[in-house]
């Protein structure tokens, strides 16, 4: 009886034991302080002998891996320090004063890919590396020109990389971002995603995270566009237009008005830009603000050339002017006001497509509407990518504009 | 062997084998020698002991080879 | 043994729980390839297709109430080409569950668990299915009915929360724009369905086996119903060319969703675990199916005895692909094979019992599986 008794607690202790490696889960423990979370990166170019010279042997020995075509990479990251970030609103953490360094530890590396640049990074600092709260890429224009091929197939194939981090192109040096640290928030990336998330609020940025992003550049009748900012010189940051692609190598930039132009040809809500608008003289300008955007694209096939009818409508509100010599009074002024906008508005919009076409970049995606409305044509004349980027330069626009100018704010006249 | 990462899953295999076997013989044999099911008893004696014989072997074999 | 316990919903419930699977992951990628923007559309063709598979068994199932196939398939073409068809069946079903373990481990070990060895990830699942299948199938059908709204209500919401990123655009025009491998894909997602087959083991259990149709009906309505909306989701959210570049769509989708005023600012996480839910409840079907079609076979009361036995078999098949591509290449050919097995092999029996006028008993209140 006794040995049973024994034999049965010996089993017991054998199957416990056999269970604890499968059931605990210790293969893939890492507590938390043991990572290193990447916040933010950077990438720029470097010059390559340079680069050459700063590289260790960490994921080949030098000279068997020629220099790549695109040149070498520098990335920066910003990885958050444990415990130095304030949770709540009430804690004043470690930061506070707003300087870099406080919050986030910036450091830079070379590599001749973006992974081989991580892989030289790991090998610099004891944590491992964790993406998974990544949420600003800054690229810089130069890197951004030469394609990001190497960028997207990165962070696509990164499991820990979210869909709704920002993707950016910098003017100038890339890392300058990284290091910025404006006073408003702790956590100087989380100033950089403010700056695009508020953007958005306020009618001001479309939507365009890293996924939308990939998602446009993968699409046959569409081209991606980023946003294009600036740092400015209280280390605050510009969105200075759309850095718009050709496949994935960045063809143009436009200017920061111009993003109303997109938005307003896609009918993006809710609207959020201010214009002037002329109406007789110098002095005789007002300004206006757009409230609510629609947009209405149809396709028609003319003479085996795709056209296209864009037919928006804006409503306003009038928010000041230059001076006293207009009275906003009567209805006939407001006709007038909204006249002189629809027929500037009218060029101003057929410009911005026109430029896209000479540059062959059709970021507005209007070959989507061909694919999804023409489909018998398409798979005729189109078919690929690259026909599409050969047919957009030859199509044609009408641009049809109404606005409606709704309120004139708290003064009577 | 429970270790660290193997890229052989031979050695999971076998002992998938013998503790499949032991569990059946275990287990399941005496039980239908308790409900007195005859063919259940025969056929789950013989696939417990196949099972095992079968890691075993494995086993043999690859420190042989 | 058991009585005849389960209902038209349980029914329903293991053939939806069943259906949704592993496979929820690769759906978009398989039906995008098929006709890129058309997705929807061969996902829907497929179920139509997988149904008429799924009406074959049920209505065999219904001449013989108090069969499985793999008796009444001795009665209808005799013993030794049945036995043939039944090894046939059964051998499948054991590669479908190594193969959905294997998928199961490779995304687990891929996105989650990055150095967790894939065969630990394997193993804990089987063992965790091996353990299940040593009831009846009375409890077998509760389960199955337990976890549905588990799998049902969070992919909804997944769906639900997504569609803000929608864009209705990339769904048309809906045949897609090149339909080259419309045929192919269509078979390929129909193979998704095929856990459905467990029906033949569920109906002798039925309380009214003759309400079968009614319960396969709905299983496939919510099962397809769920499958097209997933495509649908996730092609309107990506567009059909960016699903080309992603393993895994359904999964990317979850990446890409966010719950309102930033609670959960990704839900993969919570998705999986739903997923893991989701692969359990189909690896638990056709391992159950295995022993339980094997404990038919050779005339054995109990399924219990092969529960462990085919443990170590199943695992060292699910090691044979070398690579997560190979592995793929196998899932889509194995899955078109099976449907010759599951859909084909049905349709014969059912034409042959029809000319040789051979039918099962009436259901009187008897006890399931009696031995002859």
């Amino acid at each position: 009886m006794r040995t049973r008794k024994w034999i049965k607690s010996i089993s017991v202790l054998c199957a416990v034991i056999i269970a604890t490696p499968f059931l605990a889960g210790c293969w893939d423990r890492l507590e938390i302080e043991e990572r290193a979370v990447v916040l933010g990166v950077s990438i720029d170019t470097v010059d390559t002998e340079e680069a050459e010279q700063e590289e260790d042997e960490v994921s080949h020995v030098h000279g068997t891996l020629p220099a790549p075509r695109k040149g070498m990479v520098r990335v920066a990251v910003q990885i958050a320090l444990p415990g130095r970030i304030p949770l709540g609103p009430g804690e004043s953490g470690g930061g506070g004063k707003g300087s870099v360094g406080q919050t986030v530890w910036v450091i830079d590396v070379v590599g001749h890919s973006i992974n081989d640049a991580f892989m030289n990074l790991q090998q610099q600092i004891s944590s491992r590396l964790f993406f998974g709260h990544l949420r600003v890429i800054v690229v810089s224009e130069a890197v951004a020109r030469r394609g990001l091929e190497n960028v997207n197939d990165y962070f696509r194939r990164n499991s820990e990389v979210r869909r709704m981090a920002w993707l950016m192109i910098s003017k100038g040096q890339a890392r300058k971002l990284m290091m910025a640290a404006p006073p408003l928030e702790r956590v100087p990336t989380l100033y950089l995603m403010s700056t695009l998330d508020e953007g958005i609020r306020m009618g001001k940025f479309p939507k365009d995270f890293i996924g939308m992003f990939w998602s446009n550049v993968s699409k046959k009748g569409q081209e991606g566009f980023l946003p294009y900012v600036e740092i400015k010189k209280e280390q605050n940051v510009e969105i200075k237009g759309l850095a718009y692609f050709v496949d994935d190598h960045m063809v143009g930039v436009t200017k920061p008005l111009e993003i109303a132009g997109y938005l307003a040809v896609k009918g993006i809500n809710p609207a959020g830009y201010r214009v002037f608008v002329q109406l007789d003289g110098a002095d005789e300008a007002v300004m206006t603000t757009a409230t609510h955007r629609r947009s209405k694209i149809s396709v028609q096939i003319k003479d085996d050339v795709p056209h296209f009818t864009i037919d928006i409508g804006i409503e306003l509100n009038l928010e000041g002017k230059v001076s006293e010599n207009v009275q906003i009074d009567n209805p006939a002024v407001m006709q007038m006001i909204e006249n002189k906008q629809e027929e500037a508005s009218v060029i101003f919009y057929s410009n911005i497509i026109k430029k896209s076409q000479e540059k062959g970049s059709d970021y507005f995606g209007f070959g989507e509407i061909v694919r999804a409305k023409k489909p018998q044509y398409w798979n005729k004349r189109i078919k690929t990518a690259e026909g599409w980027r050969n047919m957009y330069k030859d199509c044609t626009f009408d641009v049809k504009v109404s606005m409606k100018v709704r309120r004139i704010g708290m003064k009577g006249k | 062997m429970l270790g660290g990462y193997t890229i052989g899953y031979l050695y999971y295999a076998i002992a998938l084998f013998i503790a499949s076997g032991l569990l059946i013989l275990n287990i399941d044999v005496k039980n239908f020698q308790k409900s007195k099911q005859k063919k259940e008893w025969k056929v789950s004696r013989m696939i417990g002991w196949f099972n095992v014989i079968a890691g075993i072997l494995t086993l043999m074999m690859n420190w042989v080879l | 043994m058991e009585p005849r316990q389960i209902t038209v919903i349980q029914a329903s419930a293991v053939l939806v729980s069943t259906i949704i699977g592993v496979g929820v992951l690769a759906l978009p990628l398989f039906a995008v390839r098929a006709a890129d923007s058309g997705g929807p559309l061969v996902t829907f063709l497929a179920v139509l297709l997988a149904f008429v598979g799924l009406a074959l068994i049920t209505w065999l199932g219904i001449r013989f109430p108090d069969q499985t196939i793999i008796r009444y398939s001795e009665v209808i073409i005799g013993r030794w080409l049945a036995w043939i068809g039944s090894m046939l069946i059964i051998l499948f079903f054991a590669v479908l569950t190594s193969l959905t373990a294997r998928e199961f481990g490779e995304v687990v070990v891929t996105s989650v668990l990055k150095s967790t060895p894939v065969e630990v990830t394997v193993i804990v699942m089987l063992l965790l299915a091996a353990i299940s299948t040593r009831h009846g199938i009375t409890t077998f059908a509760h389960i199955h009915t337990f976890y549905v709204p588990f799998l049902l209500i969070p992919v909804l919401v997944i769906v639900a929360l997504s569609l803000k990123n929608a864009e209705a655009i990339n769904l048309l025009p809906i045949w897609g724009n090149e339909q080259g491998g419309m045929l192919k894909g269509t078979l390929t997602v129909a193979a998704l369905f095929q856990g459905a087959f467990i029906l033949t083991a569920v109906i002798p259990a039925m309380k009214h086996p003759e309400k079968a149709m009614k319960a396969s009906f709905w299983g496939m309505v919510i099962a397809g119903g769920l499958y097209i909306v997933i495509v649908a989701a996730t092609i309107s959210v990506f567009g059909s060319e960016e699903i080309k570049q992603l393993l895994w769509p359904t999964l990317e989708l979850a990446k890409a969703t966010t719950l309102p005023a930033n609670i959960l600012e990704r839900l993969d996480a919570a998705f999986l675990a739903v997923w893991v839910t989701a692969v359990f409840t189909t690896l638990f079907s056709s391992y159950f199916f295995t022993i339980y079609a094997m404990s038919h076979l050779f005339r054995l009361r109990e399924h219990k005895l092969f529960s462990y036995f085919i443990l170590p078999f199943v695992f060292v098949m699910a090691m044979l692909p070398q690579n997560i591509i190979q592995m793929y290449e196998i899932i889509e050919s194995v899955g078109r094979i099976g449907l010759i097995i599951t859909t084909g092999y049905p349709g014969l029996l059912l034409i042959v019992s029809i000319l040789r006028k051979k039918r099962g008993n009436r259901v009187a209140d008897k006890k399931v599986d009696q031995i002859d």
